[in-house]
């Protein structure tokens, strides 16, 4: 095996891993291990924009910013990290800019903002314009400068190495191992500290928005080593993906003037949100297209509602919503400037993941113990700041906040502390893990695990959830675990041998899943994204708790439960 | 190898059969690069990766290419399509006329290490050597944003597009006879940081492109703006480099660098 040491080293170079990066000193020993190319990171396509209350065109302060957080994230968030990210905004937004991010302008030359979902003025008034952004290729703009300053900065990249396992000793993490994928090798990274940002699990159920590397591998191998996994129940439904593909269509048309009409034309936000319709957080339109699905309002009575963007012309389209317009156009052969655009509800966000302290610090116990050494931020991290259901443009928001937060803290701890030595044991489990799968011959392929176990967590524990198909969904879910004992893959050699990585990506897959299902199953109330048809409504006397959830090999996970940080904003019902 | 294989469609029915012919290089069983050929049951709008897809994961395990987003963001999938160089995620079956066999292989012009996957590094070194980022005054708290007109984030948000995908520099007949030339690729990155009148550097990375290996290779030729999956306006971003060369850098300045401090009338 080839050994390497470092004082810090970064698993995953997207928008959270760069900005950590970026926070660093250089003095410090660092490398950035990643499965793709860091500029092929799916912060890349992210579209609409990321929040700060810069107020560059109308009145706005980061108290309203953190009002309207806590209250999407329907009191679930902690407040105290949601404050700290709404405050530390403006100069992430600023820091950006002079990193080179081309965002698009205003008149005066100032970053142009615009509205967006859940973002209000006063303490829920009317829509503020709040999120900055690089006409629709906000994402893409942060990824690659955020990527270009790394360069400049001649920072030791590890390109397509994926990290397989963690290596733990007593409550401390010393490293990882990670295979190579040109030649198979496997590879020891021996540090001081270790920051995971390896982002979302999308790829768990069917229709998503996300690449096909978003498996939630960072989680996963944390999971397996006995750190919790919190509050996985919540996973974000974004209203407008693109029929049927799941492609994602921008909040960002709704903020500039789109709006969603049923088969009879009507403007069916109008019912469910008065205050600001189109413009409600996601679980809350998510929901709407699908309540009027069942009425039979979906168009042609079938499963989609329309965007209709036909009444902004097509300069404005052009100008501030290039991208996406193009999806419909590459996609659907729709002309966005004369038809709508056919939309459902597609798998987005993981709110959940592991927990973290404001330093990204993982916590592994209610009480907030620490794995020394370890960090954790963007959307594999749960700090909490998005709590039950995230606004649009706070993640972005939440990877530069806290990557660089993560960043910070873990120079300070490899300063100051000794790299400690390797167990003796380190990287048995993924050598192990490999070995088996290798050496497995008449089981099932990976391909059809994978298909069988996106298709029941979409249809059993997506957008509606209830206790009857969700006990189906997991006895399913836990035969398709045994069957995976039994997985065979036809590639033995170690030449770029994708099938042996995505054997490994279903495993992350099936333990992300059960947390996921799990999590839904046992929180029986209906709070953000997290929707039970037999428990309607949000319990705050059981339920205003974050859950962790911890794997038990062979078993249904365990949980237990930590406290929300509450104090600033009073708990109240959620309406727009 | 000859194999038939049935695609389910997105609709439920299928179309037609299509044959796909697929470039596959594996040094570790042959030497030379062989051809491997599909047929399958197909809609014209089925997307060309997700036929990759279908095969790796159902037929040829060991099919090696490169994807991610798979809508057309990410830049990993470029490769050749019935002869011309796009990204699979964003071509359709329909997009190939006619009946006859789809063509797929590896970009051209830089080695191929499995299938079509192809060496990146001499790719994206020529990007990495003409500096490609903004140097500005660092940031400090407090202090805002730098302005710029939306007219200057115009000139350059076109180049700014640029997913890095190298089908450009790998359509490119003058990369492919001097391996030595930058390439478009490298010179759209050039050019988005030269105009960014933010960039206090602009000045080092037009010693980098006026050398010999530089954009006077370019002989406007224009594949790489055909090729270009982001409709990215390759030539002209040249076109604007050779200016520059030519007649310095034609920046009004206008609102470039000046800092506005924390506390200033908002308008
Ligand atoms: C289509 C779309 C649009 C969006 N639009 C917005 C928006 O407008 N505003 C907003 O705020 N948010 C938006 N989001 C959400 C936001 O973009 C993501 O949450 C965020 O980009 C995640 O960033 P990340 O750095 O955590 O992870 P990613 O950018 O996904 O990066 C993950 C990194 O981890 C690496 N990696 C993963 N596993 C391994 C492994 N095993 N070994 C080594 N490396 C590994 C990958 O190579 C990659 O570099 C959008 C999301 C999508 C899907
Ligand atoms: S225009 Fe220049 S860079 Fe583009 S293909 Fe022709 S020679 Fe190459
Ligand atoms: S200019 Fe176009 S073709 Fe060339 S790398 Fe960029 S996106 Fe790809
Ligand atoms: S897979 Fe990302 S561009 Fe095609």
């Amino acid at each position: 095996m080839n050994k390497h040491q470092y004082d810090v080293i970064v698993i995953g170079a997207g928008g959270a891993g760069l900005s950590a990066v970026a926070a660093i000193p250089k003095g410090l020993k660092v490398a950035v291990l990643s499965k793709l190319f860091p500029f092929r990171s799916h912060t890349g396509a992210a579209q609409g924009g990321i929040s700060a209350a810069l107020g560059n065109l109308e009145e706005d302060n980061p108290l309203w910013h953190a009002y309207d957080t806590v209250k999407g994230s329907d009191y679930l968030g902690d407040q105290d990290a949601i404050i700290q990210m709404c405050n530390d905004a403006p100069d992430a937004i600023f820091d950006l800019e002079r990193k080179g991010l081309p965002f698009s302008r205003l008149g005066n030359g100032k970053i142009s903002q615009r509205p967006f979902g859940g973002h209000t003025k006063n303490w829920g008034e009317s829509p503020v314009r709040r999120a900055c952004h690089s006409a629709d290729r906000t994402g893409h703009m942060i990824l690659h400068t955020l990527y270009q300053q790394a360069l400049r900065r001649e920072t030791n990249f590890f390109d397509e190495f994926q990290v397989v396992e963690i290596i733990t000793k007593d409550n401390s993490c010393c490293g990882v191992v990670a295979v190579k994928l040109s030649t198979g090798e496997r590879h020891v990274f021996h540090s001081k500290s270790v920051i995971l940002a390896t982002g979302g699990y999308g790829r768990c159920f069917k229709v998503t928005s996300n690449a096909l590397s978003l498996t939630g591998d960072g989680m996963a191998i944390c999971y397996q080593k006995g750190i919790p996994l919190q509050d996985m129940e919540f996973v974000q439904f974004h209203p407008t993906g693109l029929h049927p593909l799941g492609i994602l269509i921008t909040e960002g048309a709704r903020g500039e003037g789109g709006i969603l009409v049923n088969s009879r034309g009507e403007r069916f936000m109008e019912r469910y949100a008065p205050s600001i319709k189109d413009l409600a957080p996601r679980d809350i339109v998510s929901r709407s297209i699908y309540e009027e699905i069942k009425a039979g309002r979906g168009i042609d009575a079938k499963d989609f509602v329309h965007l209709d963007l036909t009444h902004l012309g097509r300069k404005l389209l052009d100008e501030k919503l290039p991208d996406v317009t193009g999806f419909a156009r590459t996609y659907l052969n729709i002309e966005p400037a004369d038809e709508p655009i056919p939309v459902k509800p597609t798998t987005h966000y993981a709110m959940g993941g592991i927990p973290t302290d404001v330093d990204g610090r993982v916590i592994i116990d209610p009480d907030g113990s620490i794995m020394h050494g370890l960090y954790a931020s963007g959307e594999c991290a749960c700090v909490s700041v998005h709590g039950a259901n995230r606004l649009g443009t706070n993640s972005l928001l939440d990877l530069v906040v806290f990557g660089k937060r993560a960043g910070q803290h873990a120079s300070i701890y490899s300063e100051s502390s000794k790299l400690s030595e390797l167990p003796s044991d380190a990287g048995y489990d993924s050598e192990s893990f490999l070995q088996q799968v290798r050496s497995n011959t008449r089981g099932p392929k990976v391909y059809e695990i994978r298909e069988k176990m996106q298709e029941i967590m979409m249809d059993y524990c997506s957008v509606f959830r209830n206790e009857e198909g969700m006990k189906k969904c997991a006895s399913l879910l836990s035969e398709l675990r045994e069957d995976f004992q039994k997985v065979t893959i036809s590639d033995k050699s170690n030449f770029y041998n994708y099938e042996m990585m995505a054997a490994f990506e279903l495993s992350c897959m099936l333990d992300v899943s059960e947390a996921t299902l799990h999590g839904a199953m046992l929180r029986k109330e209906s709070r953000g994204a997290h929707s039970r048809e037999d428990y309607p409504d949000r319990n705050d006397q059981d339920w205003l708790k974050h859950t962790l959830c911890y794997q038990e090999k062979g078993n249904d996970p365990t949980f237990k439960f930590k406290n929300v940080n509450l104090g600033k904003f009073e708990v109240k019902a959620r309406v727009y | 190898m000859s194999i038939l294989v049935n695609l389910r469609s997105r609709q439920g029915f299928i179309e037609m059969l299509r044959v796909f012919r697929i470039q596959r290089f594996n040094p570790e069983r042959e030497p030379n690069q062989w051809v491997d050929e599909y047929t399958l049951e197909v809609n014209e709008d089925d997307k060309i990766l997700d036929i990759l897809l279908k095969i790796r994961d159902e037929v040829d395990t060991t099919l090696g290419f490169r994807a991610s987003c798979a809508h057309g963001v990410c830049g990993s999938d470029g490769m050749m399509i019935d002869g011309l160089n796009r990204l699979a995620c964003q071509t359709f079956v329909g997009d190939v006329p006619g009946r006859k066999p789809i063509n797929i292989a590896p970009l051209k012009g830089v080695p191929v290490e499995k299938d079509l996957i192809v060496d990146m590094d001499p790719l994206l070194d020529k990007v990495k050597s003409v500096n490609p980022w903004v140097v500005a005054k660092e940031h400090k708290a407090g202090e805002r944003e730098l302005l710029m007109s939306q007219e200057d984030f115009e000139k350059i948000e076109d180049m700014t597009k640029c997913i890095w995908c190298s089908c450009c520099t790998t359509s490119c007949p003058s990369l492919w006879s001097d391996s030595d030339y930058l390439g478009p690729q490298a010179l759209v990155m050039a050019a988005r940081f030269i105009l960014d009148t933010r960039n206090e550097d602009a000045e080092k990375i037009i010693e980098k492109v006026g050398g010999l290996d530089g954009v006077f290779r370019c002989h406007t030729i224009g594949n790489c703006t055909d090729a270009c999956p982001r409709d990215i306006d390759v030539t002209g971003a040249i076109a604007a480099v050779k200016k520059v060369l030519l007649q310095g850098i034609d920046n009004e300045d206008k609102f470039s660098n000046i800092v506005w401090e924390k506390g200033d009338e908002k308008e």
